[in-house]
């Protein structure tokens, strides 16, 4: 019988302190014994052992505003989700998106499989004026192409297998459920400058998932999207 | 909320608390340093190090103790790792001095079982992935901080976090363990 372990970012966090942990005890004799600490060292660490925490207090002051607004775009869209269509709300359950901080990861559940594995080479169409390949590379979790323009901006675009999990920042985004060629998809839409948007759906009858990601409108990310078609 | 959080971090006790830890293991900080760095630069380490647990210490508090050091220890080598980094000389640490019959990454994953098994591929998957998933998940940092320590735009940063665990993903399934 096979065993399960849920493999969520706390699961994954004590394996990694245990891995840590795992390396240093198996140093040499002598290797593993605490050494007595500088007086320089001392004087330098003075002042946050005075106040440890006023760094932190600086930092969490600052990501207030953005952690309010993450969780009421969350509960935007899930209103938003509930409240379309009997189709939308089957569909809701098959996505799974969890809202966190500063980044939003999205995870599509495919109990029929799909067609995972036959995905071939997948292609956009259309791009915005000027954007061509540089760069293609199938070496990660799914074929990731990167198209730049002369200006130096970039659109990245990856297929891969329902169960992948792909993480998007959610800072400076609101979020927007979308149809794209009647598959569902995901998009968060950067509302300030000089960040990215990103597209994500899902195509059921491939078993593909893809990912757009591009300092691009959400109109010229969906066309995209739209017109990505097997080579 | 917020509030909650904030009046947490300057209660008193949780203050004497994080001076209790640093007392209790700055000297294993600066052995773990020493590791890699010689001289200031160890020093640096460890400073950096303390100031990223104080960052977290609320959460760092909460965990036992031995996962405390473990956390630590987690954060010395980051410290090191962005140290040698930004003199430009980091081509991974050197972690040689293990004792024979030590944790063989390969090993280790080998013979562990379940959870541990986890532990096992952990030790053994490729430090580009494991830096990003120790800098995010444990260190908590940021994807724009992780990008700019490591100098990689943040799509990477994105990128590998999804891999690594991917990578672990599979490899569990492998060994027949369902994540």
């Amino acid at each position: 019988m096979s065993e399960i372990i849920v493999l969520t970012d706390e699961a994954l966090r004590l394996a990694l302190l245990q891995a840590e942990e795992a390396e240093y005890l198996h140093l040499r004799p002598g290797e593993a014994e605490e050494l007595p600490l500088p007086p320089e060292l001392l004087r330098r660490l003075r002042p946050l052992l005075s106040d440890p925490f006023g760094d932190r207090r600086r930092r969490r002051r600052a990501l207030g505003r953005s952690a309010a607004a993450v969780a009421l775009a969350a509960a935007l869209t899930a209103g938003t989700v509930l409240a379309v269509s009997p189709e939308a709300r089957a569909w809701a359950r098959n996505l799974i998106v969890e809202i966190l901080e500063e980044y939003t990861t999205i995870r599509f559940v495919d109990e029929t499989g799909g067609q995972a594995g036959q995905t071939g080479q997948w292609v956009p169409a259309w791009l915005p004026r000027g954007y061509e390949l540089t760069e293609y590379n199938n070496e990660g979790v799914g074929p990731l192409s990167i198209y730049t323009n002369n200006n130096g901006n970039v659109i990245f675009f990856q297929c891969t297998s329902s169960a992948t999990i792909t993480s998007f920042n959610n800072e400076h985004h609101e979020e927007m459920d979308v149809w794209i060629n009647d598959c569902p998809g995901y998009l968060l839409r950067a509302v300030e400058p000089g960040y990215q948007s990103s597209l994500t759906w899902y195509d059921q009858a491939s078993g593909t998932a893809f990912s757009l990601l591009a300092e691009l409108s959400p109109e010229e990310l969906i066309r995209i999207a739209e017109s990505v078609q097997k080579n | 909320m917020l509030s909650i959080c904030l009046a947490a971090l300057d209660r008193p006790e949780l203050r004497e608390q994080f001076r209790a830890f640093f007392q209790a293991h700055a000297g294993l900080a600066l052995r773990a340093a020493r590791r890699h760095l010689d001289g200031n630069l160890s020093q640096d380490a460890v400073q950096e190090a303390f100031t990223a647990v104080a960052r977290n210490f609320s959460r760092v508090a909460a965990l036992p103790p031995r996962a405390q050091r473990a956390y630590l220890l987690a954060a010395v080598r980051t410290s090191a790792i962005d140290l040698l980094r930004r003199e430009g000389r980091y081509t991974g640490l050197d972690d040689g001095e293990a004792l024979p019959g030590g944790p063989d990454p390969t090993e280790a994953a080998e013979a562990a079982e379940g959870y541990q098994r986890l532990v096992g591929l952990i030790l053994a998957m490729p430090e580009t992935y494991r830096e990003v998933l120790r800098r995010r998940l444990v260190l908590e940092e940021s994807p724009e901080e992780t990008a700019a320590a490591m100098g990689l735009p943040v799509e990477t940063i994105y990128r590998r976090f999804s891999q690594g665990r991917k990578l672990l993903q599979e490899r569990l399934l492998e060994e027949g363990i369902h994540p």
